[in-house]
């Protein structure tokens, strides 16, 4: 799966890029949440979107909307309806999904994030904010959507379902071929996770790299208010203080051996 | 120092079996633990939102003797995911309106207002639509309504949850100046321990019951048995407790800089 975006203008933003299934791709920046909006292709922009070979225009466009599906930060509600059922089934009317077996097909998109089918009978408010995380991607999960756009994903949840998240994004992206983006300003996470960002500011693309190499650039990104990741610039600051030898590490065991090597 | 708040033998179907903890008046508590353990359950129960009656005492005496108003007036809550809303359409109306239950002189409510505005950092969104302002600034605008009653103690649902590292440094700081002005004691759950590490006392709740409970710093550096319940523990704390086990430093270092200069004489 890939999307080539070439000379997009909208809303004053300007930039190029391609996103593909083969990364798990970051978004971070003090914008970065209108570049996702953007991302969600609701209107056209000008320029040149290309979705696996084929040209997206004004003729075509409605049938990638439902391809398409974001995370929001926070889960919203419907005012009428309660319950994840009713919440499920309101999208599947909404983008006259074509499922044969509704049911299963709602279990089986719970199942996916770690959830137990018993859920879907329970009230939204009912819900835990770790379990109305999950909810939200079940539900972007039932129109079966090529790229998965992700606002903050992580936040708020502790290490065991972060990992189990992660991994289920993985296998997406990796089995499915499905492009994952995440956007967030959490770099620790950033590292941790992508393997491609996209880092934005000033509603440009100002930094495009592979997620290790482009952390690895602490003083362009510092001087440009980005974040970096603790365990970068502790690394960092040995090596540019103290002249240590020792590698970036995402794994903070490896962190360890690599210190106690060169103490 | 004086005994504010009790929670003596908290039940609550499949989250709490006995839980009790005493805090004293003017304290910053954090209450952590993983994902489902009753964090916004507990602040909805110690608000009032789920009465249990003989569990809560405040000032000696238990919630339900309260007269309800009475009880609004001398807590305050912020429960975020509730997505609160706001009445105004600008942050300077709303906040007037506030300051108008509150104050009596014109005099007095625009010094309040004026002082508020500073306090809490809010002069460049006065004008700005609170109900589509960023969680931050919401934060911030709830904080300061709620202060204005001049409650005893506050019950705060992860109000950090959302906010990037900057926003939560801000907030902290913002608590802990309101403590030292007005005494009023915080009682906050976090799902960050870096946000904990800031208060004075530390609970953390598994499987029910109250796990650990002390001086954060103390707690944090149990890594073995926060790690097992899949909590993560802050950087500088993960790596000081690993490098210790390896003999490379002795104690726990929170700052990075200090702790290079430690491990690379």
């Amino acid at each position: 799966m890939e999307v080539m975006l070439e000379n997009i203008k909208t809303k004053d933003w300007e930039f190029s890029t391609t996103l593909s299934s083969e990364e798990l791709i970051g978004i971070s920046g003090p914008d970065y949440e209108e570049l996702l909006e953007i991302l969600k292709l609701e209107s056209l922009p000008e320029g040149n979107i290309i979705i696996n070979e084929q040209v997206v225009n004004s003729e075509n466009h409605l049938d990638y909307y439902k391809i398409i599906s974001l995370v929001d930060k926070k889960f919203k509600k419907i005012n009428y309806l309660n319950t994840v059922k009713e919440h499920m089934e309101y999208l599947i009317n909404y983008y006259h999904l074509q499922i044969k077996n509704i049911e299963k097909k709602e279990k089986d998109s719970l199942k996916i994030v770690g959830l137990d089918s018993s859920l879907l009978n329970r009230n939204i408010t009912s819900l835990s904010n770790s379990e109305k995380k999950k909810v939200q991607i079940a539900i972007s999960l039932l129109s079966n959507p090529d790229i998965i756009i992700l606002n903050n994903p992580l936040v708020g949840l502790d290490n065991k379902s972060r990992k189990k998240l992660m991994m289920v994004l993985n296998k997406l992206k990796n089995q499915f071929h499905k492009i994952i983006i995440i956007g967030t300003n959490d770099a620790d996470v950033l590292y941790q996770y992508t393997t491609k960002m996209l880092f934005v500011k000033n509603k440009r693309i100002f930094l495009e790299s592979k997620t290790e190499e482009a952390y690895e650039r602490v003083d362009y990104l510092k001087r440009n208010g980005f974040t970096i990741p603790d365990r970068v610039l502790f690394t960092y600051k040995a090596i540019k203080k103290k002249k240590v030898k020792i590698d970036y590490h995402k794994d903070i065991r490896d962190m360890i051996k690599d210190i106690y090597k060169h103490v | 120092m004086k005994e504010l708040l009790e929670v003596i033998n908290l039940n609550y179907p499949d989250l709490f079996e006995n839980i009790s903890f005493r805090v004293e008046q003017g304290k910053f508590i954090t209450i952590s633990g993983a994902n489902n353990c009753g964090k916004t359950t507990l602040i909805r129960i110690l608000s009032g939102q789920i009465p249990i009656k003989e569990a809560i005492k405040l000032l000696g005496m238990y919630e339900e003797e309260y007269p309800v108003n009475l009880w609004k007036e001398i807590t305050g809550t912020i429960i975020p995911q509730d997505c609160p809303t706001f009445l105004f359409k600008t942050i300077e109306e709303e906040l007037k309106y506030m300051i108008h239950l509150f104050k009596k002189t014109e005099e007095e409510k625009e010094e309040t207002y004026k002082e508020i505005i500073k306090k809490y950092k809010l002069t460049k969104f006065q004008k700005k639509d609170p109900n589509s302002a960023s969680e931050f600034i919401q934060i911030k605008l709830l904080l300061a309504e709620k202060m204005l009653a001049s409650p005893q103690i506050l019950f705060l649902d992860d109000i950090c949850m959302e906010l990037d590292e900057k926003e939560q440094k801000e907030i902290i700081n913002l608590l802990r100046t309101l403590q030292l002005e007005t005494k009023v004691t915080i009682i906050m759950t976090t799902s960050n321990l870096n946000v904990s590490l800031e208060s004075d006392y530390l609970i953390i709740i598994d499987e029910k019951q109250v796990l650990l409970e002390g001086n954060p710093l103390t707690i944090i550096e149990k890594d073995n048995v926060l790690n097992k319940i899949g909590l993560e523990l802050p950087f500088m704390i993960d790596l000081s407790v690993k490098l210790r086990d390896y003999n490379v430093v002795e104690k726990v270092e929170l700052d990075m800089d200090r702790m290079v200069d430690t491990i690379w004489k």
